[in-house]
């Protein structure tokens, strides 16, 4: 009794929730439905249904059914019919099954089938005799999907029954039967479906599907059958039964598998040795080194390739091997292999074969080692690095941006130093400028190399240290103590030093040497050279700072004139131009105004203005503004920039209107 | 590319299969093979040959497609859009690599798909397809390379994993990232503890929200021009308005994308961060919206954080939807105990403390660079060997962020329970978790 008494207890307070929950929800759904039987445009319709899917309960069920046979709206109430939990919304779509036809009743049918309607069944078979093959379609597929005797019942007659257009639904039908079986344990009633489709005449990855699942839902008892489709000659059922045998973990299987291995045709071992890889066993290991040696090369590179992932130190001598094969394939494979394999061995394995290998295959196990970005390989690629060989010295100092560590830079740098040519010179300073990178502090990743270079006594020298010291100041945003050396460099005696030094500022990452450069470009015994590269370094940072993407103390304006009092060419009367285009000054356009007449520049010149227009409207000089913008929109060649120019004199003119 | 070393599209992978197993027991006639045909030239065996249709190929399926051709051991027979521009377009560029007039090309999907010679399809049609697409291929015997999102809801996630895993397909997520080597060495310092025990993860995404509303009706185009129907497919009716089809406006409406755009950038940075915990079969167990972030908590306490902004680096490069540091794009952050790193699509590397500074890497692949994983999906094709973001590692990424976002819709914390893949006591988020396709499409 005392039980009784606390079951009523909960179960009325239960009601009294539920009661006041419905209450909230018919409250919350009352505006959507109404809404619904308004005369409220389709947009709204939709998005009342949609609201209903969210917050609806059985008192919206009306009102969503009877919008199930408008074609616009049809979808959104079926969006809400299958998400309303209450039993009313799927008895609405029961009762449309009688009214709708076409692809409308399609839908329904879709929906009792998502909602997996339990009394729909006997409601949804009729419809598998309908000549409406899509809706006899739909209904298998609604009847697969609620599943159940009635259900199986249907789908297994439409199976083996007369009509070809039905079969392969009522395959798909089977199919998620057996699924839903098969994932609540049934595993005899899913084999049993799994097995009457894959008897059936229908689509062959229907039946692969099917073969899946046979011979999953047989578990380890499935190994005969999968060893069976292994060896089918349709493509779709040994795809199937590979699929399979990652969902079949049982080690008997393992075992079946590594003595597939030994009998079965090249081509299936190719297949075989992926699936078995990715199953950990030490059984699994050996038989694929083993297949390393194998006579056929696809078994060969599926085996070099498995090994990547699963060797171990054991696997090394077969993969170095393989990297004197013949085949190409086989080769990458076995680069690719040693680049990734977790064997701690990997890089004295190769370090020491290196010496006694051919040159060409030496750098690519070099390279190897840098792909695997190995700590404590920096001394050895140091020493190889400087090796007669030029392919041998070049793979190491690309292994060396990747394995060497600040440790290391002083001897990277003083190699570099000594490189005797310019590709090799390039290659150590990415190797010194990534090294550095990876000292801790950013403040002192420009040390190793700026201290060399102060000490760098000849041209060589200083010109191979600017290289890398230019890379490690553009990653770290500038340096202080880097700008003074180099900007020290530009009075160096040889002129070679002397440009490197304006490439590495013309470069900086912030406008900091914006006006050493320009103080360089503008000096009467400037070469071209120097010219070029200081005004263009100059504009730049003055464009920059005018742009606000340079916080840099830098008078722009001042930059900008001094380059307009010295540019000849078309290519520095752009680089003006478009840096003027950054600063929203009435100084700027005035300097643009004497472009719009010159031949070479007029259009980079009109969009300048008109970039930059908007930002002067409200200054006094805003008129003027205007009048130009006019004149380029009566006068400018480019149709695009003329259209342009008229929008923005327009917007002025609205604006000085409204002020 | 160098059309000449392309093999004849009539020597296909299928068809060759099919003759030599059709041939055993047959006498042959005495045939002089070509070189070039058995491979020995470079180029391709047609056994060993994938050859591939394109569904929806608009710019970046164009990116995937470019790639995928320049692979030898590519031939691409067949493409599929619902407009004629976009058909043309991909028909002339294909055609021109292989100096020939033989790309077919289809207005329906399912005219493609029923072609036995065609081994996989790229598929990069929109989200509302992106679930449904796939679910056809497979279910037609092909592999597939599907774009992201892989569906507008839980549910089309989850019909899709499972249609894939029944089937047997192969099939990649277009989730590149987990192939690009910036974003790998992230996982790999969070694997191997060298960020000490993982406590936070940080993944970018766009600034949330969608436009509900329709534009104003337009007259249809004619069906040959523009399919209208097949174009809004799986996805609730609305007027026509050209404004639609022109380009990727259709990513601004609720209907056409998914989960109010957060997985536009979450498909691939959630990814990873599930990736970096280990988290390949799970998701977060709960979800709390604080303004246009979600706060998510693994059942193991890792906690995941859905960043719209405040990512390493200087203010900078927006995409329009929102904001992301000078690592690139779908960034990345991984924090533990001992340290942290980030990255993003740009390559770059940010790494703390000191001790850590030794593993810093220079990378330059960018992270929208889909060459590495596209040639994982053709050797998956090959092997059968599941990809990297093969549809398991899709499903339950993708059921995250779909969480994360049906959270930030209601505007309060959801409790989920990633094994019955359902939320806790939460009636109107568990009916959130599904979308109703116009008729007469299903999953």
């Amino acid at each position: 009794m005392k039980i009784l008494v606390v079951v009523v207890a909960i179960g009325s307070g239960w009601l009294a929730a539920m009661a006041a929950t419905e209450s909230l929800q018919a409250q919350q759904s009352r505006p959507w439905i109404a809404m619904l039987q308004s005369d409220a445009p389709l947009f709204e319709r939709a998005q009342a249904c949609r609201r209903l899917a969210v917050v609806g309960g059985d008192e919206a069920v009306p009102a969503l059914a009877a919008l199930l046979s408008d074609p616009a709206l049809s979808h959104y109430a079926r969006e809400a019919l299958e998400a309303i939990p209450h039993p009313a919304a799927g008895e609405a779509l029961c009762g449309a099954l009688r009214t709708l036809e076409g692809s409308l009743l399609v839908g329904v049918v879709n929906s009792l089938g998502m909602r997996r309607e339990p009394d729909a069944a006997g409601a949804l078979a009729p419809l598998v005799t309908e000549a409406d093959s899509q809706v006899a379609t739909a209904a298998l597929l609604a009847l697969g999907r609620i599943g159940g005797p009635e259900a199986i019942r249907v789908l297994q007659h439409a199976l083996g029954g007369g009509r070809d257009d039905l079969r392969d639904p009522a395959a798909e039908g089977c199919l998620l039967v057996a699924a839903r079986h098969l994932a609540d344990g049934r595993r005899d009633d899913a084999t049993g479906l799994y097995d009457a489709v894959r008897g059936a005449p229908v689509a062959a990855q229907l039946r692969a599907t099917a073969t899946r699942g046979a011979i999953v839902a047989r578990g380890a008892a499935g190994r005969t059958l999968l060893v069976e489709q292994l060896h089918a000659t349709e493509i779709s059922m040994r795809d199937a039964a590979l699929a399979s045998i990652r969902e079949l973990p049982d080690p008997p299987v393992t075992a079946i598998l590594v003595a597939e291995l030994e009998t079965a045709e090249p081509d299936l071992q190719a297949l075989l040795i992926p699936a078995l890889a990715d199953r950990e066993s030490g059984q699994v290991l050996a038989a694929i080194e083993a297949k390393a040696r194998a006579p056929s090369e696809e078994v060969r590179v599926a085996a070099v390739q498995a090994l990547g992932r699963i060797g171990r130190n054991s696997s090394l001598p077969l993969l170095l091997q393989a990297t004197r094969a013949p085949s190409n394939r086989e080769t990458a494979a076995a680069f690719a292999s040693l680049a990734r394999i977790n064997a701690p061995d990997t890089q004295a394995e190769i370090l020491q074969i290196l010496p006694a290998t051919a040159p060409a295959l030496r750098a690519r196990l070099i390279a190897v080692i840098g792909e695997r970005n190995a700590r404590g390989a920096g001394a050895a690629l140091l020493e190889l690095a400087q090796n007669p060989d030029t392919e041998t010295s070049k793979a190491s100092l690309r292994a060396l941006a990747a394995a060497a560590r600040p440790d290391d830079l002083p001897e990277l740098i003083r190699m570099a130093v000594a490189m005797p040519d310019e590709e090799r010179k390039t290659l150590a300073a990415r190797a010194i400028a990534t090294t550095a990178m990876r000292v801790p502090e950013v403040g002192r990743r420009v040390d190793a190399v700026l201290s060399q270079l102060r000490q760098a006594t000849n041209e060589n020298a200083r010109i191979s240290l600017l290289l890398p010291l230019g890379a490690i100041v553009r990653s770290i945003g500038g340096s202080a103590e880097a700008l003074p050396v180099i900007t020290s460099m530009l009075t160096d005696n040889s002129e070679r030093v002397r440009d490197a030094a304006l490439r590495t500022l013309a470069d900086w990452p912030s406008a900091a040497p914006g006006m050493t450069l320009l103080e360089v470009a503008t000096r009467r015994d400037a070469t071209p050279v120097q010219r070029e590269i200081g005004l263009r370094g100059a504009t730049r940072m003055a464009a920059n700072v005018a742009a606000g993407r340079d916080r840099t103390p830098l008078d722009a304006l001042a930059v900008f004139k001094t380059v307009n009092g010295i540019v000849r060419s078309q290519a520095e009367k752009l680089m003006l131009v478009s840096g003027l285009a950054s600063l929203e000054r009435i100084e700027a356009v005035q300097m643009l105004q004497t472009y719009l007449d010159d031949p070479t520049v007029h259009t980079e010149a009109a969009l300048a203005v008109v970039k930059i227009a908007p930002a002067l409207l409200a200054s006094e000089q805003g008129g003027a503004v205007r009048q130009l913008l006019e004149r380029i929109a009566a006068s400018e060649k480019d149709e695009d920039t003329r259209r342009k120019a008229a929008q923005a004199a327009k917007k002025t003119g609205q604006i000085r209107a409204a002020k | 590319m160098n059309s000449k070393n392309r093999a004849a599209p009539l020597a296909t992978r299928r068809a060759f299969l099919k003759t030599a197993v059709s041939a055993v027991g047959v006498t042959l006639a005495p045939l002089v093979v070509p070189a070039r045909v058995l491979g020995r030239d470079g180029g391709v065996a047609p056994s060993n040959r994938v050859v591939l249709g394109g569904i929806g190929i608009g710019n970046r399926g164009r990116q995937v497609l470019e790639v995928m051709m320049a692979e030898k051991d590519v031939q691409f027979v067949a493409t599929c859009d619902v407009q004629a521009r976009l058909r043309q377009s991909v028909k002339a560029m294909v055609d021109e690599t292989y100096a020939n007039k033989d790309c077919a090309t289809y207005r329906d999907m399912r005219e493609l798909l029923s072609r036995p010679d065609i081994d996989a399809v790229i598929i990069a049609a929109g989200d509302r397809w992106q679930a449904l697409g796939p679910i056809l291929a497979a279910k037609a015997g092909k592999d597939v390379y599907g774009e992201k999102p892989c569906g507008l809801s839980i549910g089309e996630c989850q019909a899709l994993s499972d249609v894939i895993r029944s089937t047997g397909r192969v099939f990649q997520a277009g989730t590149q990232r987990r192939n690009v080597p910036n974003y790998q060495f992230a996982v790999h310092l969070a694997h191997s503890g060298k960020l000490g025990r993982l406590h936070t993860l940080h993944g970018g995404i766009l600034k949330l929200g969608r436009l509900h509303e329709w534009l104003p009706a337009e007259p249809e185009p004619m069906k040959n021009e523009v399919d209208w129907d097949l174009f809004l497919g799986p996805a609730g009716w609305r007027p026509y308005n050209a404004a639609y089809v022109a380009g990727r406006k259709w990513k601004n409406y609720h209907g056409f994308i998914s989960g109010a755009n957060l997985l536009e950038h979450g498909a691939h940075s959630i990814d990873i961060c599930q990736w970096a915990n280990q988290a390949d079969n799970t998701a977060p167990i709960e979800y709390e919206p604080e303004g246009g972030a979600i706060h998510a908590r693994y059942a193991n306490g890792v906690k995941l954080e859905f960043r719209p902004a405040g990512w390493i680096g200087q203010r900078g490069q927006t995409s329009g939807d929102g904001e992301y540091g000078s690592t690139g794009t779908c960034p990345i952050r991984f924090e533990g105990d001992e340290g942290w790193v980030e990255t993003g699509g740009y390559g770059a590397i940010e790494l703390h403390p000191a001790s850590l500074r030794n593993e810093w890497q220079s990378f330059t692949m960018r992270g929208t660079d889909p060459s590495l994983h596209t040639r994982e999906f053709l050797d998956c094709v090959k092997s059968r060997r599941l990809p990297a973001a093969n549809h398991n590692v899709m499903r339950h990424s993708h059921i995250a962020c779909h969480a994360a976002s049906i959270a930030w819709q209601l505007g309060r914390k959801v409790d989920f329970d990633p094994v019955k893949e359902e939320f806790v006591g939460d009636d109107e988020a568990n009916r959130m978790r599904s979308r109703a396709l116009r008729q007469p499409w299903h999953v």
